[in-house]
């Protein structure tokens, strides 16, 4: 009896033990809830919006805002084409402004324009800039809240004048703090604490190489230094301690391509409290703390904009923050962060982007439509990171598993992608009506856009390109009809004597530039013309062995295009080089190339298409496509409206718009010279290079040329990869020409085959 | 008594059975069904994703190569192993130290065998650097049709210690009393081997040869580090148009080829067991 009773026990055991295995295993099985959602039927309320206040009219460019104690805001800014300098108040945070007395000194029929201008919380101005008429005269001036001004002498470190003239060093930038410092930033990257009263200068913050100011608010000075951010705190000595800011604060935002009043990151401060905005979103850090709170996130609004660039923050109050900006034009734009208790903490509908590689093209794009759709949450997805060791095709596989999972993206950034097999097994959308819709709105390069219609429907866009071009004298611009013959002028100089007749580009980067301006020729679809590749690597060859300084040669990622750009074209100008490969992607490259070409002493040079024979070949960029198993196929193709639209194609970066418009207005600047660069040639003499903007005939040539274009570049990256690989191995010595052609057949014969 | 016993087994296999029905059978209903639909829209295709593998190129060309791989080396493996494992037992106590030398290419990660490959079959390579010094000739091994030669060689490398292990397995369970039984009755070491011993190690014979059939296909790893996803064509397996596919999102042929492999192989293991067991019976 006893003995029966055990075994039950035991039994009962088993069974429990069984029952707990199968809870556990049950437990891990389910979806799990969406990050950021809360329980069944609920949704997150509240949530910051951005609101773009209205400036007054005719303000063509800001100087500087600042904040009074009294919480009214002025602000000192350039009217009607910078005829006219006018200060504004507003005692509604931005809300509606009225002209205020500015100081006669600041006139700017007297001071023509400011290098570096800040307000203080009394309401007092400084001003570096050019006095007199003409602005010659570099002067730092002061003014009280009542107008009365003076002029300082601020003794700054290694002032010394060059001989055409030119002051050598003045200050570049400057803020208030609350105890009426003013803390000034030279071109030397010193950093000054002024006296507001005297002027004398009574220390010294970072003196760095790479010292720059972010802002002061309270008594705080917060400023980049040694690669660190610095807050110069208000118990600080003069010339004293600082404290650096933890990783909290730090994260991703110390960039270093800040240039003069570009910067990635402001603050404010209100006690203890510290905010910071940057293109992550707008922070609060508790001094002290070891984390920051995200009060506003920047991928739902213009933050996130990667050509958005910050001037100053001002935290209102607890539910309102205010940011002076520069927008991807160059445009002085004050938006408001208001919060709303109403609104979904994230927008109720979400949009998926997918692209395998991040870009600043895309996430301005985002940017755009998230500006036009608050009610819409755009998730970038990017597949490779460059953080990790994905490859492309992991990156893919992981793509088509989502996909298949139906967690797929909604809109497929198409660059680098198997397109023609995901035509072919039907995962494009036919987006043939927003291809019409498009063209009806703006005027398209259309011949262009038919990279990706099979059967007389649209399966992708692509929103830019690039052109490979060729530059140097006549007959390497003709002899670029061909890659063959181009190889042929290049190796004919190089028998004359000249060491390095063209670019300097590594195996790699001149394999993947050669085959977007020429494989078009010889793949058709299915098929490589043996033939035709063998030529291509025995140009190659001719051209990459054309200069043996190997070490110094240019590598650039070719995942996708190699986008060459026009840095060769400053070796062309200062006589290193004879011929010149590049691509044209941006108004900046083709303001190098005609500048060199007008300027260039002793030789003419001009540019033309790299293209083969029969083809005029451009290189399609940020292609975009709406999967057909997307949810949200409406926003989906508002959001391809907007990589479309004028305003994102016209702002410079890689690729020129394939919209029509776009393109004119990002071609379209103020004529003359926009900056001057300054060299020393091969002889040790120094040469300068004025920038000169294209006129409208340069604009037109460059239409006509894209007018021309027939043929897209092979995307393929499968066939681009092995071309490259084994041509790398060839270039480099390491393969013969007969085995580099028949692997490469080989390789891509077994991929044509699946 | 029997049925209570039946259930109680059912009761102790429904945890494996569980785990193998989810992430095994259900997701190969799927494939089954995905072979005869479109990728994308799930529309019934019939037999035409078949009919597109088996007209498939590639899909021939990576057929052939593994088929011709596991001919080539699941009769090598098998009898290699058989015979270092008989030698390993003659030899007694010694025969330890062995059994852990074989073992020890199985315990070297791919990555770094597929380095040492590298190092040794590349056109630079420690091979050509030998065979430099008596005047011949190399060759970017890896990139020739010997590549074929040195996947097989890699897979020999690396499983046959495991296969000696599962031998010796199978031979110590066979009684020592019968050899000495025959050896009584005048039997030499020949007539142990072929009427003791190879009878006695059926049973082993069929575990030995799936186990190593299946082993086969994990040398796809060392040929995907080796040569990517495009590798010299010899060295194309079955699983590089696997994996290929699977990046174009070609699922129907990829379902369609899976359903032909899993037949083919499941065919094959039933007829090798049948076989033995009409053997056995015999």
């Amino acid at each position: 009896m006893q003995v029966t009773s055990r075994f039950s026990g035991h039994r009962l055991l088993l069974w429990l033990l069984c029952l707990l295995l199968l809870i556990i295993s049950l437990t891990g099985c389910g979806n799990a809830a969406p990050e950021g959602s809360t329980s069944a039927g609920e949704t997150a309320k509240g949530r910051f919006l951005e609101e773009e206040l209205t400036l007054p009219e005719d303000i063509t460019m800001v100087e500087t805002i600042g904040r009074l104690s009294d919480g009214s805001l002025e602000m000192m800014a350039l009217t009607g084409d910078g005829a006219e300098r006018k200060l504004f108040s507003s005692k509604n945070n931005g809300g509606s402004w009225e002209e205020i007395a500015l100081p006669k000194e600041l006139d700017a029929a007297n001071c023509p324009f400011t290098y570096a201008a800040a307000i203080s919380a009394d309401g007092k101005i400084f001003v570096n800039g050019g006095f007199g008429a003409d602005g010659s005269s570099m002067e730092n001036w002061l003014f009280a809240a009542d107008g009365q001004g003076r002029k300082l002498d601020i003794p700054l470190k290694d002032t010394e004048s060059s001989e055409d003239g030119s002051v050598g060093n003045f200050v570049s930038e400057g803020e208030f703090t609350e105890d009426g410092s003013l803390f000034a930033l030279d071109l030397q990257q010193n950093i000054y604490r002024i006296n507001g009263e005297t002027g004398e200068v009574s220390g010294t913050a970072g003196t760095s190489d790479d010292a720059r100011i972010f802002n002061a608010s309270g008594n705080r000075l917060f400023y980049f230094s040694e690669g660190e951010i610095h807050v110069l705190l208000p118990d600080a000595e003069e010339n004293g301690a600082d404290s650096v800011l933890p990783d909290a604060v730090v994260e991703e935002n110390t960039d270093n391509s800040y240039v003069q009043g570009d910067k990635t990151m402001v603050f404010d401060s209100d006690g203890d409290d510290i905010f910071y905005a940057s293109h992550q979103g707008i922070y609060h850090y508790n001094t002290g703390g070891s984390v920051s709170e995200q009060m506003v996130n920047g991928e739902l609004n213009s933050l996130g904009n990667p050509n958005t660039s910050f001037r100053k923050l001002f935290h209102i109050n607890e539910d309102t923050f205010l940011l002076w900006a520069k927008d991807e034009s160059d445009r002085d734009v004050l938006l408001k962060y208001a919060y709303s208790a109403d609104a979904s903490t994230v927008p109720d509908k979400e949009l998926t982007v997918y692209a395998l590689e991040d870009s600043s093209e895309i996430r301005q794009a985002i940017s755009a439509f998230q500006k036009e759709h608050a009610d819409i949450y755009v998730n970038l997805k990017i597949g490779r990171s460059g953080d990790n060791a994905v490859t492309a095709d992991d990156a893919l596989r992981t793509l088509n598993s989502d996909i298949m999972a139906g967690e797929g993206p909604d809109v497929i950034i198409l660059d680098g992608m198997p397109v023609d097999n995901y035509i072919e097994k039907g995962l494009l959308m036919d987006i043939s009506d927003v291809a019409e819709e498009i063209k009806k709105d703006s005027s398209l390069f259309e011949n262009l856009c038919e990279v990706y219609k099979k059967d007389e429907k649209y399966y992708g866009l692509p929103s830019r390109f690039l052109l490979p071009f060729v530059e140097g004298e006549k007959q390497a611009v003709d002899a670029a009809g061909t890659v063959e013959g181009l190889a042929s002028h290049i190796q004919s100089l190089a028998q004359n004597g000249n060491d390095n007749p063209v670019i300097n580009l590594s195996a790699k980067t001149l394999l993947g530039y050669l085959f977007d301006a020429d494989s078009a020729g010889w793949i058709d679809g299915a098929k490589v013309d043996q033939a035709g590749l063998q030529k291509f690597f025995e140009a190659a060859k001719t051209i990459y062995d054309a200069d043996s300084d190997k070490e110094n040669a240019l590598d650039l990622e070719t995942q996708g295009i190699a986008n060459v750009g026009s840095s060769g074209t400053l070796d062309l100008f200062i006589g290193d080089i004879d011929v010149n490969l590049g691509t044209i992607g941006s108004d900046a490259d083709l303001m190098a190339i005609l500048s060199v070409n007008q300027q260039t002493k002793g030789k003419t040079f001009s540019y033309g298409l790299f293209n083969n024979q029969e083809q005029k070949i451009f290189i399609p960029y940020l292609s975009a496509g709406i999967s057909s198993k997307s949810t949200h196929a409406e926003e989906a193709k508002a959001f391809i409206k907007t990589i479309f639209s004028e305003e994102v194609g016209s702002v410079s970066g890689n690729g020129l718009p394939v919209n029509r418009t776009a393109f004119e207005a990002l071609m379209q600047q103020e004529e003359g010279a926009s900056g001057a660069m300054a060299f020393s040639n091969e002889d040790g003499e120094m040469i300068s290079l004025d920038m000169t903007v294209p006129t409208e005939e340069d604009v037109k040539a460059l239409s006509g040329i894209i007018d021309s274009l027939d043929t897209a570049a092979v995307t393929d990256t499968v066939v681009r990869e092995q071309i490259i690989e084994q041509g790398e191995a060839y270039l480099n010595g390491n393969q013969s020409l007969e085995d580099t052609v028949q692997t490469a057949m080989q390789k891509i014969q077994l991929y044509l085959s699946e | 008594m029997m049925k209570k016993n039946v259930w109680k087994g059912v009761f102790f296999l429904l945890p494996s059975m569980a785990g193998v029905s989810i992430f095994v059978l259900l997701p190969f209903l799927d494939v089954l069904r995905r072979a005869f639909t479109s990728a994308i829209g799930g529309q019934f295709v019939g037999i035409s994703n078949f009919q597109s593998v088996l007209t498939n190129d590639a899909f021939r060309q990576a057929a052939g190569n593994s088929i011709r791989f596991t001919v080539i080396c699941i009769p090598l493996l098998l009898l290699s192993s058989l015979a270092l494992s008989l030698w390993i037992r003659r030899i007694g106590k010694r025969g330890g130290f062995f059994k852990s030398i074989y073992l020890i290419p199985m315990a070297i990660p791919v990555s770094s065998i597929v380095l040492l490959w590298k190092y040794f079959f590349h056109g630079q390579g420690l091979l050509n650097g030998f065979l430099h010094l008596f005047g011949i000739s190399g060759a970017d091994w890896m990139n020739t049709k010997y590549s074929f030669w040195i996947l097989v060689f890699t897979y020999l490398w690396k499983n046959i210690g495991y296969d000696v292990i599962l031998w010796l397995a199978g031979l110590s369970a066979i009684p020592e009393s019968i050899y000495e039984a025959a050896r009584v009755d005048g039997a030499g070491e020949r007539e142990c081997l072929f009427y003791i011993t190879l009878p006695n190690l059926l049973p082993s014979f069929f575990t030995i040869t799936v186990l190593s059939l299946l082993n086969s296909f994990k040398v796809f790893r060392e040929a995907y580090l080796i040569g990517g996803s495009y590798p010299e064509e010899h060295m194309y397996l079955l699983q590089h148009v696997f994996q290929n596919w699977f990046r174009d999102l070609s699922l129907d042929k990829l379902s369609a080829a899976a359903v032909l492999v899993f037949f083919i192989i499941f065919v094959l293991i039933l007829l090798l067991k049948n076989r033995l067991q009409k053997e056995d019976n015999i």
